[in-house]
C-alpha cells in the first residue's frame, strides 16, 4: 500500500479537501511547483484558491483514469483506451461547467485535460453564432455597428449553417 | 451553488479553443470582438491553427483532397472542385463545399503544382498564371509572373511551403527550347513574404516534366543531370531541388532505366514524379501501358521497384494515388477515374474533367493575412 508520503492535499476555493495520489497530482503543474518550492516541509496542502470543488473532483476523475490507464496499457492501446475515456468523462460535463473548467485547469496547468476541454468547446461552439459565443464567454462587443458589418461582409458564407440550439 | 459567472475569459484560453474550431467558424468569430479580430488575423494564430490541424490529421484518418478541374464554362462545378471526401465525388448534381469560379481564365492546360497547409498552387499554363488558393477561407492570390520569353524558352515550376521562415514559395526554371541537354538559363525564386522573384544559382540540369513532388524537403522532377554522372555526361535522372540550401542535386533512377526503352516493341512516350504515401514514386507512359514505380527507401536506388503495371485502357493518365490501393486518373474523353489495380475495378468516373490533382487536405486560415 502507498504511504501517506505519496498523498498530498488539494484545497478547493470553499475549502474543501481531496486527498490525492502524488502520482495524479503530478500532473498538475501548479502542484508539482507548489510542493518542490516547501520541499521538506511535512505540510502537503496545496490551496487552489480559485477552483472550486466540483471542478477539483472532475479534474482529479480524469487524471486517475489517465494514470490508471497508463498502467494498465504500458504495451499499447492506451490513446484509444483515453479517447473513449474522455467522451464518457465530457458526456457528464454540461455546456457552462466546460467554461468553468477550462478555466480551472489553465490555473493549474494540466496541459493534457487543456487541450481535452478546448477541443470539446470548439465542438460545441463550431455552429454557434457570433451573438451566443460572445454570450457564452462573456465577451463585450466593443465594435461600431458600421465595423462589424465591414467584418461580416468580407466572409459572407461563413455566417450560413449557423443553429444556437 | 450557483454558476459563478466568468466575467472575462484570458485571450490565450480563447486562443487555445478557436485554434482547435474549423477554419469557417473561426472567420465568422472575428466579429466578436476587436481583440478577438485582432488574435485571428494574426500570423502566430494562424500557424497555431495550422498545427493543431497537423496534430488532428494524424489522430484521425487522413483526409485526402480530390482536386477536379473542369472547362470553365460549367456553372455548377467551377474551374476546380475540391471533393472533400471520396464519397462526394459519387454525388453527381450536389451542391459543392469548394469550388473556385473565375470567368476570365479557361482551364484547358493548367496544372497543380502542389498544396502545403491548405494552399493549393494552380499553374494556369495558357495564361502564365499562377494562383495562390484557400478553399477553406475561399481567398485566392494572384502571383506576379517571372518573365519568359515564350517563343525562344520554356519554364518549369514547383510550390512548397519552407517551414524555416513560414513562407509559401514557388521555383521557376527557365529553359531554352530545343536541347535537353543545357542548363535553365535563368531560375528564380518567389516568396510570398516579401512578394517578390529573385534568381538564384542555375546548375546542369535539364527538367522533363512538369509539377514536381515535395518529399523530404527536396522537390524532384524527371530529367536530366550531369551532377551526380563520373564523366560529365548528361543522363537520365531524378532531378532534385533541396529547398532549404537552394541547390540542387539528383537520384539515380531505376536499374536498367535506359536499358526498358531500347526494347522496339514498348516505346515510353514519358515520365513523371508523384508521391504515394511517403514514397518518392516515378510514372512511367508507355505505348500501351502505365507503370508506376517506388523508391521504398529514400535515396537507395536499389529499392526502387515496380508497383503497379496497368494498361492505358483503365487510365491514361496518372494523378495521384487515394490511400495506396486507389489510383486518380484520367482516361480518354475526359473521363476522371478512380481505379482499384489490385482488383481491376473502377470505382467511379465523372465525366468532362481535364484534370485533377489528390493530395492529403487541411482545413487551415493560411493566406489569411495576405493581400
Amino acid at each position: 500500500m502507498a504511504s501517506t508520503d505519496d498523498k498530498v492535499i488539494l484545497k478547493s476555493s470553499e475549502g474543501e479537501c481531496f486527498e490525492v495520489d502524488m502520482a495524479v497530482a503530478s500532473h498538475l503543474q501548479i502542484v508539482k511547483s507548489v510542493l518542490e518550492d516547501c520541499e521538506g516541509s511535512s505540510d502537503k496542502v496545496v490551496s487552489l484558491f480559485i477552483v472550486e470543488a466540483k471542478y477539483v473532483a472532475m479534474i482529479i476523475e480524469y487524471y486517475k483514469n489517465y494514470v490508471e490507464l497508463k498502467e494498465k496499457h504500458e504495451e499499447g492501446g492506451f490513446e484509444e483506451k483515453l479517447k473513449e475515456f474522455e467522451k464518457q468523462f465530457l458526456e457528464q460535463i454540461d455546456k457552462k461547467e466546460l467554461k468553468g473548467l477550462v478555466m480551472a485547469v489553465n490555473y493549474l496547468n494540466a496541459p493534457a485535460l487543456f487541450d481535452v476541454v478546448c477541443t470539446a468547446i470548439a465542438k460545441h461552439i463550431e455552429n454557434k453564432s457570433v451573438e451566443y459565443v460572445r454570450e457564452y464567454f462573456g465577451i463585450v462587443n466593443d465594435f461600431t455597428a458600421e465595423e462589424e458589418a465591414q467584418i461580416r461582409e468580407e466572409h459572407r458564407w461563413a455566417y450560413d449553417g449557423v443553429n444556437d440550439d | 451553488m450557483e454558476e459563478s459567472p466568468i466575467r472575462f475569459i484570458p485571450v490565450h484560453i480563447l486562443e487555445a479553443i478557436l485554434s482547435k474550431a474549423p477554419a469557417k467558424s473561426v472567420l465568422r468569430f472575428r466579429c466578436i470582438s476587436k481583440s478577438c479580430n485582432a488574435f485571428i488575423t494574426s500570423p502566430s494564430f494562424i500557424s497555431l491553427h495550422i498545427k493543431a490541424a497537423l496534430a488532428n490529421k494524424n489522430t484521425t484518418n487522413n483526409p485526402k483532397l480530390v482536386l477536379g478541374t473542369f472547362p470553365s464554362f460549367e456553372p455548377t462545378r467551377g474551374n476546380h472542385t475540391l471533393y472533400h471526401e471520396i464519397d462526394e465525388l459519387l454525388v453527381p448534381d450536389q451542391k459543392f463545399k469548394y469550388t473556385f469560379h473565375d470567368r476570365s481564365i479557361s482551364t484547358n492546360y493548367v496544372e497543380c503544382l502542389g498544396s502545403c497547409n491548405g494552399v493549393i498552387c494552380m499553374h494556369y499554363i495558357d495564361h502564365d498564371k499562377v494562383t495562390l488558393w484557400n478553399p477553406a477561407i475561399r481567398k485566392s492570390l494572384t502571383i506576379p509572373f517571372t518573365e519568359v520569353d515564350n517563343s525562344a524558352e520554356h519554364y518549369r515550376m514547383g510550390f512548397w511551403f519552407d517551414i524555416k521562415t513560414s513562407d509559401y514559395k514557388i521555383i521557376t526554371l527557365v529553359q531554352a527550347n530545343g536541347d535537353r541537354r543545357q542548363a535553365p538559363k535563368r531560375v528564380q525564386l518567389y516568396e510570398l513574404n516579401r512578394n517578390s522573384w529573385r534568381s538564384i544559382a542555375t546548375a546542369p540540369v535539364h527538367i522533363n516534366s512538369q509539377a514536381p513532388s515535395f518529399l523530404n524537403g527536396n522537390l524532384h522532377w524527371f530529367g536530366y543531370s550531369k551532377i551526380g554522372s563520373t564523366d560529365s555526361r548528361w543522363c537520365n535522372r531524378v532531378v532534385l531541388f533541396q529547398v532549404t540550401n537552394e541547390v540542387f542535386g539528383d537520384m539515380e533512377l531505376p536499374e536498367g532505366y535506359l536499358t526498358h526503352a531500347l526494347d522496339p516493341l514498348h516505346r515510353r512516350l514519358s515520365t513523371s514524379m508523384l508521391v504515394l504515401g511517403e514514397l518518392l514514386s516515378l510514372v512511367e507512359y508507355w505505348s500501351t501501358r502505365v507503370e508506376i514505380w517506388v523508391m521504398k527507401e529514400y535515396g537507395v536506388t536499389e529499392s526502387w521497384s515496380r508497383f503497379y503495371n496497368i494498361s492505358m485502357d483503365n487510365i491514361g493518365r496518372v494523378y495521384g494515388l487515394i490511400d495506396i490501393r486507389k489510383v486518380l486518373g484520367l482516361k480518354l474523353e475526359n473521363k476522371l477515374v478512380l481505379y482499384e489495380p489490385e482488383t481491376r475495378s473502377k470505382l467511379l468516373t465523372i465525366d468532362r474533367a481535364i484534370n485533377a490533382y489528390a493530395a492529403d487536405y487541411l482545413d487551415t486560415l493560411s493566406l489569411l493575412n495576405r493581400t
